[in-house]
């Protein structure tokens, strides 16, 4: 696969809850190995835009098309299993289980879902590679507690975990630092920056904290009362009137 | 090795003791007591599957447990109590059971939990109706319920309280191996977070209605050997009481503790039997399904994990405590 290829498209994705048009004609396309950071005031539409490109929304317009197939009709867990994988903003885990249940889970959706092939051993050699993963985010010491009462820095580093068990290719990345604690937040960074490195996967990040995003992104789409109202290169961006003013003008209508 | 000899050591004793029970506490009664308890506990265990581990309330889970009452009641009634007739009924039982499972699970088990459960409640009120019509006589005798024999080999207490014991004993084992199993990870995880669940690619849908199937399997059998144990079946096992009393035993005894189901159908039978007795005795006692009122809202308040869950979560506590100790030092 050559990194100029597509790996998820959206084109003009709608999305309505009710009367309320939160995504209109909203377009975005993702190369293999490319960072690109979703921006944009509260309210925009980010949320909304991974949960339709990752299937949790239903769109009301417009095509998802994973590696040039339509995936617009497919449900979010057959995207899932085509390698569209998503961590959310909120923290969403298995609370009453363990750390190491929760990623056994994410590499267990991965296998499949024929369960009697893991009674014995296939189940041994997937807890091992649960057991990695968590050496992957540093979370070995906690294995056994249950979930829920891990720190928040150390639930982040869980949502990545498994999100990275499922082996995906798309990743979507709802704002992974989000209600971290500062001294927690470098430790995601490097996460992040060394799977950018490998190139290997095609990552779409939503974040508020601007030096994240300047740090790791190879380009900006900002967001906008549920329009694109900006892309391209970073430096661009900063220097962008229109985003600027989205950011700080607050109510004003930015485009005529 | 050594806590494996101990194990098998504790699992032979817990069985000995099972079985040689009846003699200890003297037969009649207290026998039939017991059998109610270990068909009642295997309902009560299923329904965890449910409730505890699934995340999902059924309010008619005595749809399935009246079924096998009365496939078992009629096959031997028509088959003159024949141990062929026991095993038919017991075959049909599952079959039935299956089918009945998958119908109600493509019904409903997509929808939202509460719709399920008002499903399950219309469904098991429908049986209720069907065992008590007058069309259905011939077969089910409507509400005067039927008088059922056994092959000769099960004709004693003794006999039957084993059969039920034994199925106790394997259903707690077989369910155990279930729950411990990687789809019991995958039941534990829907019940924890079903969305999250979808988000990671599992076939959440088809896990559910495993677990349905795989209850409903197992109550419809404890129906069948309850109808062997009392000889009589009627319309009460498709009751709504006897789905309410199944939800609570379960939770008395500890949801998503699997054996808690047992504990709990042990106390909620034998406290009923001793407040009848004092009944007798004692008129005031003949409106102790009030107190069993109280001592629900007790145990909700006080005890919300159940019998068995708090005693396992303090157990848990003590143990993480110490290691956090060890570790500290
Ligand atoms: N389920 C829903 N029903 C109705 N409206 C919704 C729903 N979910 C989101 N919205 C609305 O859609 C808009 C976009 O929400 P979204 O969560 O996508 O924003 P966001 O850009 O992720 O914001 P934030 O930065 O706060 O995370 C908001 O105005 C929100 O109120
Ligand atoms: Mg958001």
């Amino acid at each position: 696969m050559s990194s100029e290829s597509v790996a998820l498209q959206a084109e003009n994705i709608s999305v309505s809850y009710g009367p309320v048009h939160v995504l209109k004609h909203v377009s975005l396309r993702l190369m293999v190995g490319e960072c690109v950071s979703l921006i944009g005031p509260n309210g925009a539409g980010k949320t909304t835009l991974m949960g339709a490109l990752s299937g949790g929304v239903p769109v009301t317009g417009g095509r998802v098309l994973l590696n040039g197939q339509d995936v617009t009709a497919w449900r979010a867990e057959k995207r899932a299993r085509a390698g569209i994988g998503r961590s959310f903003q909120t923290t969403h885990l298995f609370p009453t289980l363990t750390t190491l249940e929760n990623v056994y889970l994410a590499v267990q959706a991965r296998e499949g879902t024929n369960a009697w092939d893991y009674l014995r051993r296939v189940r041994k050699r997937l807890l091992d590679e649960a057991e990695s993963r968590l050496e992957q985010v540093q979370l070995t010491a906690h294995r056994d507690k249950p979930s829920g009462t891990l720190s928040h820095g150390d639930k982040r580093k869980l949502e990545v975990a498994m999100l990275l068990a499922l082996k995906p290719n798309v990743l979507l990345l709802d704002e992974p630092t989000a209600g971290m604690a500062v001294s927690e937040v470098p430790g995601m960074l490097q996460l992040i920056d060394a799977l950018k490195a490998q190139r290997a996967y095609a990552m779409v990040l939503v974040e508020h904290k601007m030096d994240v995003v300047m740090q790791l992104s190879d380009r900006i789409v900002v967001l906008h009362q549920g329009q694109v109202l900006a892309e391209g290169e970073p430096d661009e961006m900063m220097h962008n009137a229109d985003v600027a003013q989205a950011y700080l003008g607050g109510r004003h209508e930015t485009r005529a | 090795m050594n806590r494996n000899i101990v194990r098998y050591a504790a699992a032979v004793l817990l069985l000995a003791v099972g079985l040689l029970l009846p003699t200890i506490t003297g037969g009649g009664g207290t026998t039939t007591l017991l059998e109610q308890v270990f068909t009642f506990g295997a309902f009560a265990m299923s329904y965890d599957l449910l409730l505890g581990f699934t995340g999902i309330i059924s309010f008619g889970h005595a749809m399935f447990f009246g079924t096998g009452a009365y496939i078992m009641g009629i096959c031997l009634v028509r088959g003159n109590a024949s141990t062929l007739s026991f095993v038919c009924g017991a075959m049909l039982a599952v079959v039935v059971s299956v089918m009945l499972s998958l119908v109600v699970a493509f019904l409903s088990l997509r929808m939202k939990d509460t719709y399920f459960a008002m499903i399950t409640l219309a469904v098991g009120q429908t049986f209720y109706v069907l065992a008590g019509s007058r069309a259905l006589q011939p077969w089910t005798n409507a509400n005067d319920g039927i008088t059922v024999f056994v092959p000769d080999w099960l004709n004693s207490d003794y006999a039957i309280y084993c059969l039920c014991f034994l199925f106790c004993v394997a259903v707690a084992f077989l369910l155990f191996q279930f729950v411990k199993s990687p789809v019991g990870v995958i039941l534990k995880g829907i019940r924890d977070n079903e969305s999250r669940m979808v988000a990671l690619g599992h076939s959440v849908f088809r896990y559910k209605t495993a677990a349905f199937v795989i209850s409903g399997i197992v109550a419809t059998l404890a129906g069948a050997l309850f109808v062997i144990a009392e000889m009589f079946v009627s319309t009460q096992v498709f009751d709504v009481s006897t789905s309410i009393n199944v939800l609570l035993m379960t939770i008395i005894g500890g949801t998503g503790t699997l054996f808690g189901g047992l504990l709990g159908a042990a106390v909620i039978l034998i406290a009923q039997s001793e407040f009848s007795t004092l009944a007798g005795t004692y008129p005031m006692f003949n409106d102790y399904m009030i107190l069993f009122g109280v001592l629900y809202v007790l145990v909700v308040l006080f005890l919300p994990r159940g019998i068995l869950g708090t005693i396992l979560q303090e157990r848990g506590r003590r143990r993480w405590t110490t290691r956090f100790l060890n570790s500290n030092r």
